[in-house]
């Protein structure tokens, strides 16, 4: 993946992206306008992140998805770019052709295929990759991850079969509350696109990030008013795989991390109700933990209203989670544009809209730490970097 | 589809217990939310929508307002929402009814058209029709969700009668302004220059000792450029040549061709201006673009956000919905507690940073708030310069059409100062409406009192008169309003941020933005003295006169 090719003043229409330019500047419009995305699936939440980015006037939206338009996509959700008219073509292709209407200068195609069809070389041409379909999105996307940049850096699999077939991460030591950072794990290396997976499950929602190994810059206000601002600094920030970031064990938690986070990772592995609370039992009991071990305790009653709301798509969930998404997709251009000062999520965005919630979307660093070229430890904090 | 209960509805119970059967929803505003507020509106599977808007499309909206395209330009906001959602898919039994029109003209939406509705959702950008669309909902007692949204940050709440603060206490927020004193003397920053654009020249020499003294543009060794191909170039600051260029082939135009309505000339020309001024005073020259967003005020708007927002609205109505069914539909025994203050945010530091999206719990009303209980406030102002007439326009105190008694409460002495109709009404409205407030029937004094009332907005309140001589430079707008609740505590509300001269500490980020037209809207405004007019349009900017 190139960064994206800055596009002319000339060919932004700066009457169209004035109050947006305004916000953000020409640099990230420009780099905007050489941006490829790729969305996968054409859901709710798709449709929501497309609107909002083919509005902003990204250069190029795909959709993927190899499913036909049915009676159900019309009757629930929040999917708008579809209409009776569709039923039994491709909805990818004709969500993409409704969104087109919404500013014929972005390219937006659709692509009647799934992720694992699409070859490594159309992947790396996407600048970024969103996973729109929830959990389902966060194991396609992490495929992907095996197959663009090997499964290197990545724990072996271990038998158990815990978390996706991969070994858990396990606490030998129970006070390790660095949300899974007293692992340490080789660097990765590789070329591929951003990596973002999102979802809505009712009520609930999240987004994870993979950036790799990602930089981004901290820009100084001059401490007088006379004075020349110092120079801006540069920050690395290296990213867990998608997978691990949902490895956690729960004896390496913060108390304080919302329940949703241990709620996603026991409907990771799918089934129903008596499944998922089933699995919530054996994890306490395997960890020796009580529900308590989170300030707002993981108790069946929860853990049964996110896989009753797993199934149903609500459209301003999908409102909310994608403005969010799509607003980090445009706070990634600006940082490639150089002109970004707002580091991305890192590496969890955690959505709970159920009441009594703490607060309706929380950020944390979830997966293990890395061993740097140094022979040091990154436990996933900015490091400073030379520019 | 044709289902009795749509398939959207039942989902929407099944998961946040909200019944949407028979609800009926007011949407105002059809603009950067709206636009999105709709479309939830409808996916969520409510069944009578409401939209009222006054504003026609701009193709500057394009980049936000989804709903509308290029060929929809000119056409009514309200009117093409509703063509753009039927074109969703949507439940059987949906229909929704689209205004063009003024939500502040209560022939068509006063109270009695407010009572028609379960819920009322703001979906505004400028605070005098928020205040209003408040004032009515208190009145009539129909819940309302506001909301707001500039640039990355935005806020939605619910206002409920006698169960949370009204959107009035929130709206007595300061705004970024800038003493004038600092505009005047020594202007260290384009946004100054546009306070006073081009005021008199300095006498005060003794300014310039620690300061590099302006210089002199002088027009006869210039080398002017063609004003036209320079006027072309948006994006790169002009020189001193190029502005003197541009300003005198705008000034012709606009006093030979009488165009001064035309934007592009009047833009040309504040902006060649300003930047003579900006020379002047050592002030780095600007774009054309970049003097346009400061003169015009421009505020920045992105669909991101504006998503965001709208989800939260329609999600904050859920409850409000699901509570007052769970109390019979009596709203006054309905329970608020599971709704939130929700912010989007961009970037937070400190104990937060880690929360995006924030949600926070809801203020209770204010006891003394003048809107909610018709408490007493003070207006400090000069009574000799002042006229009924004046103050009736302050947008501040946002009256649709008041009708102001003076009364000597000590005295039992009253007399109609001014009644409902605006200003041109050609009726008896005004009765004393160009006098000053100092030679009215009726001293002013302790215990007298002007008696507002405004059936439009069902509004009750007194507002106490002081004679004070402001200091023009701290008050530009020659008023000071503190209202009852604010007294006990407030010392000079002058705050510091208005107060700092000239530096750039005076202008700490807001972290939560009281919305799009907070910052435009909440400046005390209208005054005697101030040229600043609030323009009524999707965008709030204000124009300078």
């Amino acid at each position: 993946m190139a960064a994206p090719a800055p596009a002319p003043t000339s060919d932004i229409d700066t009457k169209r992206y004035d109050r947006q330019i305004r916000l953000w500047g020409l640099e990230t419009q420009r780099g905007l306008q050489g941006t490829r995305l790729l969305l996968l699936r054409a859901t709710g939440l798709c449709n929501e992140i497309a609107k909002n980015l083919v509005l902003a006037g990204i250069g190029h939206v795909s959709i993927a998805d190899p499913d036909a338009v049915s009676q159900a996509d019309l009757e629930h959700g929040g999917v708008f770019s579809l209409s009776k008219d569709n039923l039994g073509s491709n909805k990818a292709e004709a969500m993409a052709s409704r969104l087109k209407e919404l500013n014929p200068s972005v390219e937006v195609e659709g692509i009647p295929k799934p992720l694992e069809q699409l070859t490594d070389q159309e992947l790396r041409s996407f600048h970024i990759v969103v996973g729109t379909h929830g959990l389902q999105g966060v194991d396609d996307l992490a495929a992907a991850t095996d197959r663009l940049c090997g499964a290197g850096g990545e724990p072996a699999a271990a038998p158990n079969g815990n978390g996706n077939g991969k070994k858990r991460l396990r606490d030998e030591a129970p006070e390790a509350k660095g949300n899974g950072s007293h692992e340490i794990v080789p660097t990765r290396s590789g070329a591929m696109p951003q990596l973002l997976a999102a979802g809505t499950l009712g009520l609930f929602g999240f987004c994870a990030l993979d950036l790799m190994a990602h930089t981004h810059r901290v820009v100084k206000k001059a401490k007088k008013e006379d004075e020349e601002p110092p120079p801006p600094e540069h920050f690395v920030v290296r990213y867990p795989a998608l997978r691990d970031a949902f490895r956690v064990g729960w004896r390496s938690l913060d108390r304080r991390t919302p329940r949703l986070y241990a709620a996603l990772q026991l409907l990771l592995r799918g089934g129903g109700q008596e499944e998922v609370e089933a699995r919530r039992a054996e994890r306490l009991e395997e960890d020796g933990l009580k529900e308590t071990f989170l300030r707002e305790p993981l108790t069946a009653e929860y853990v049964a209203t996110v896989v009753r709301h797993a199934a149903t798509e609500l459209s301003p969930m999908c409102a909310i989670v994608g403005g969010t998404v799509a607003a980090e997709v445009i706070k990634l251009v600006e940082i490639a544009a150089g002109k970004g000062q707002v580091a991305p999520i890192n590496n969890v965005l955690l959505f709970d809209n159920s009441d009594g919630a703490q607060a309706a979307g929380i950020t944390g660093r979830f997966g293990p730490a890395f061993r740097t070229d140094d022979g040091g430890v990154d436990k996933g904090t900015p490091q400073p970097v030379a520019a | 589809m044709a289902s009795h209960t749509s398939r959207r509805t039942q989902d929407v119970e099944s998961l946040t217990g909200c019944d949407l059967k028979g609800v009926r929803v007011l949407v105002v505003g059809a603009g950067g939310i709206g636009c999105e507020l709709v479309k939830n509106l409808v996916l969520s599977g409510f069944e009578h929508i409401t939209m009222i808007d006054l504003d026609t499309i701009d193709y500057s909206n394009l980049n936000r307002q989804f709903l509308f395209r290029a060929a929809d330009v000119n056409e009514s906001k309200a009117k093409v929402a509703k063509k753009a959602v039927l074109a969703f898919p949507h439940a059987a039994s949906l229909s929704i009814d689209a205004h063009l029109g003024n939500i502040k003209d209560t022939e068509q939406f006063g109270p009695d058209f407010f009572k028609t509705f379960n819920i009322v959702l703001n979906a505004l950008d400028n605070v005098d029709a928020r205040r209003h669309v408040n004032r009515l909902c208190l009145s009539v007692g129909i819940p309302l969700i506001e909301s707001g949204t500039e640039g990355y940050v935005g806020q939605v709440r619910a206002i409920v009668k006698g169960k949370t603060k009204c959107f009035d206490v929130c709206a007595r927020q300061v705004q970024k302004t800038f003493p004038i004193c600092t505009i005047r003397n020594h202007p260290e920053k384009p946004e100054l220059l546009f306070k006073k654009l081009f005021g008199g020249e300095e006498t005060d020499l003794v300014l310039w000792e620690k300061r590099r003294p302006p210089v002199k543009v002088e027009l006869a060794k210039l080398a002017l450029p063609d004003a036209a191909a320079t006027a072309r170039e948006e994006q790169r600051a002009w020189s001193v040549e190029e502005s003197a260029a541009v300003l005198l082939a705008s000034v012709e135009r606009i006093f030979t061709q009488r165009a001064s309505e035309d934007d592009d000339d009047a833009m040309d020309f504040v902006a060649a201006a300003a930047n003579l001024r900006c020379a002047t005073f050592h002030i780095p020259l600007q774009s054309r673009w970049e003097i346009k967003g400061i003169a015009g005020r421009i505020i920045h708007a992105i669909a991101t956000t504006n998503a965001v927002i709208a989800g939260f609205i329609v999600l904050e109505a859920f409850k409000v919905l699901r509570s007052v069914q769970a109390a019979g539909g009596d709203l006054s025994k309905a329970s608020i507690d599971a709704c939130r203050y929700c912010v989007c945010n961009r970037h937070l530091s400190g104990p937060k940073e880690n929360q995006l999206l924030l949600r926070m719990r809801l203020e209770a009303p204010e006891p003394k708030c003048y809107v909610c209980t018709g408490s007493t406030s003070t207006l400090e102002l000069d009574t000799a310069s002042f006229t009924v007439r004046s103050l009736v326009v302050i947008k501040f105190l946002s009256f649709n059409k008041p009708t102001i008694d003076l009364t000597n409460e000590l005295a039992d002495k009253t007399v109609l100062l001014w009644e409902g109709e605006d200003e041109g009404g050609g009726e008896e409205g005004e009765l004393h409406g160009d006098k000053p407030l100092d030679s009215l029937p009726v001293k002013l004094g302790p215990g007298v009192v002007l008696e507002v009332e405004d059936t439009t907005q069902a509004l009750k309140c007194k507002i106490a008169l002081t004679h004070t001589l402001l200091d023009k430079e701290e008050h530009p707008s020659g008023f000071r309003f503190i209202a009852a609740a604010d007294e006990a505590a407030a010392g000079p509300p002058a705050p510091a941020e208005e107060d700092s001269p000239g530096g750039d500490g005076s202008r700490k980020r807001r972290k939560v933005a009281e919305g799009d037209a907070a910052v435009a809207g909440a400046e005390p405004s209208g005054g005697a003295g101030s040229g600043v007019v609030v323009a009524d349009d999707d965008d709030d900017v204000i124009m300078l006169e």
